[in-house]
């Protein structure tokens, strides 16, 4: 177990892998988790990582075989690179996997137009759909696990494989408030359900605080709030959509990407839409043409 | 897997520093010495009392092969189940490690990082298929008073996470100190959930911090259940 005051390794270091006979320098620290701690690092051939260190070689281990499991060219999760060990002592055990851009949904929502919320959230179930296919749930949906790149067409990516479960077990690794279990809305078991409610969840909770006494409710007090929250949430258009999820009628990720797909992107005030441009620009062209027209009526050119 | 290995471990959630009784951390080095690993979750008080019941959370859990973490009332939840999960993980894990010592003469830090990954699957698989015995013993002492929504929350979900794995679940609940005189008072024995109702009507905050007794309550339920009294038995043997 590492805690959030632990030292970190020093940007420059070469960490040097005992087993792959690697080396990787460390460029800075990318994030510090409750498992371990996240650097941004350059391998001796100049493939940018991220490096993920943790206190013992079996949750090493066992992150690096959930990546393995659901990798692919589609994956949302970061591809694995090497796993290795290293007599640094900051990093004894580690692996290190695809450095992903950009930065987490919590920190990128409220700057985000109503369409771009959209875009991310149709996104983020498109990379459930690759990942359900692979026979396993994310499980640990939280806006602080996925990574949204806004200098790269909003490209969503998902971190921390920690808690990726095969369907049908029981779920390890959860947060709370994206948990259906604790709200009253589904089991706590791995299923793509269970993480469509997730999404669901942290959808809604972006937008609207949940009450400070929460763990003191009673689920089917939770629920209530909840069924609240949802029709007083600020007028997005997909607030139906995730009423449906929770309410259990969608089950699989494909269906909830139609759903979403379906309700018009929101027009954003400082982008307008093409038809709009295409109504200005002809309404231009229109006048133009007419000055034209004149013009070489009265034989001006 | 054998017939059933089982795993079994005491909960302890509680916000101060035992007062009454035999030492907690004896009582939890005699749960240890059966196999029985003791997690401890403090609640955050303030003032020096606070911090000598931390330091006693941590004596508890060392001495008890378990994990100790300190957290406000409203994480006891999440930390409830991921300390569950961790410490179980741990135990197969060294199950795992003494197979491995055994068969190969070589523990999971020798092999190559890839093969440890297989290893870590089916500590992955036992995890989920062991069986687990569980008690959990809440401190009702007079300061958790309004704590107690908070906790008894956290122990009905802890169970929500318990009740969906594939090996079966035996968990009792108890609380301390009990009625009158009486130092624990059974809340719930085993049973394959958690009884909401048993929870909603038992849980009274009164008196002292009988921390040690609790434990040892604990272990005996956890013994009588076994049926047989045989001395020191670390998990190992079950999976023998
Ligand atoms: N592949 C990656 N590329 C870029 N940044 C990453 C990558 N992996 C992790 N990070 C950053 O590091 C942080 C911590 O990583 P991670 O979530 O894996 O740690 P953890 O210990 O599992 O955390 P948690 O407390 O969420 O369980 C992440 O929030 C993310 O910002």
């Amino acid at each position: 177990m590492s805690d959030k005051s632990q030292k970190q390794i020093p940007s420059g270091t070469w960490i040097h892998g005992k087993w792959t006979g690697r080396r990787w320098r460390v460029r800075g620290c990318l994030g510090v988790g409750a498992n371990g701690v996240v650097y941004a690092v350059d391998r001796d051939d100049g493939l940018p990582g991220a490096m993920k260190v943790c206190a013992g070689a079996g949750q090493v281990a066992f992150e690096w075989s959930l990546l393995e499991r659901v990798k692919g060219a589609r994956s949302p999760f970061p591809a694995p690179q090497q796993i290795d060990d290293s007599d640094h002592p900051l990093a004894q055990y580690f692996y290190v996997m695809e450095r992903v851009g950009g930065k987490s949904l919590d920190q990128v929502w409220s700057g985000l137009t109503p369409a771009d919320r959209q875009r991310v959230l149709l996104d983020i179930v498109a990379g459930l759909v690759q990942l359900h296919e692979t026979g396993y749930a994310f499980c640990d949906v939280k806006a602080q696990n996925i990574l949204v790149d806004v200098s790269d067409d909003m490209r969503v990516r998902f971190v921390d494989a920690g808690g990726v479960t095969p369907f049908g077990k029981a779920v390890r690794q959860f947060t709370p408030t994206s948990d259906g279990a604790f709200w009253g809305v589904c089991e706590r078991r791995a299923c793509a359900q269970y993480d469509l409610v997730g999404v669901a969840l942290m959808a809604l909770l972006l937008d609207v605080k949940p009450p400070a006494n929460l763990s003191s409710q009673s689920q089917e007090q939770r629920r209530a709030w909840l069924n609240k929250a949802i029709v007083q949430a600020p007028g997005a258009c997909w607030q139906s959509i995730l009423q449906k999820v929770l309410r259990g009628s969608v089950t699989d990720a494909t269906t909830f990407a139609m759903l979403l797909h379906s309700i018009p992107l929101p027009k954003d005030p400082e982008r307008p839409d093409w038809s709009a441009r295409l109504m200005w620009g002809s309404l231009a062209s229109a006048t133009l043409s007419t000055a034209c027209a004149w013009a070489l009526y009265l034989r001006l050119i | 897997m054998s017939k059933e290995a089982t795993i079994r471990q005491i909960l302890v959630i509680t916000d101060g520093c035992s007062n009454i009784g035999p030492d907690p951390v004896d009582a939890a080095r005699r749960a240890y010495g059966r196999g029985i690993v003791v997690n401890v979750i403090g609640i955050v008080g303030d003032g020096e009392a606070a911090q000598k019941g931390y330091e006693e959370a941590q004596s508890i859990a060392d001495a008890g092969g378990g994990m100790c973490r300190i957290v406000q009332p409203a994480d006891i939840s999440a930390t409830a189940q991921m300390m569950t999960h961790q410490t179980m993980q741990m135990t197969l894990q060294q199950v795992v490690n003494q197979e491995l010592m055994s068969v190969m003469g070589k523990t999971t830090e020798d092999l190559p990082p890839t093969e440890r990954s297989r290893v870590m699957q089916v500590v992955e698989k036992l995890e989920e298929e062991v069986a687990l015995q569980l008690v959990v013993a809440l401190d009702m002492s007079a300061s958790m008073r309004d704590k107690i929504p908070t906790v008894r929350e956290a122990v009905r979900d802890l169970s929500l996470s318990l009740q969906v794995r594939t090996g079966s679940l035996a968990v009792a609940v108890l609380s301390f100190p009990g009625k009158g005189e009486e130092m624990t008072k059974l809340v719930q024995p085993f049973s394959d959930k958690v009884d909401v109702a048993a929870l909603e009507s038992a849980l009274v905050a009164r008196g002292g911090t009988p921390t040690g007794p609790a434990i040892d309550y604990a272990v005996s339920l956890i013994i009588e259940r076994r049926g047989e009294v045989d001395g020191f038995d670390g998990p190992r043997r079950d999976f023998a």
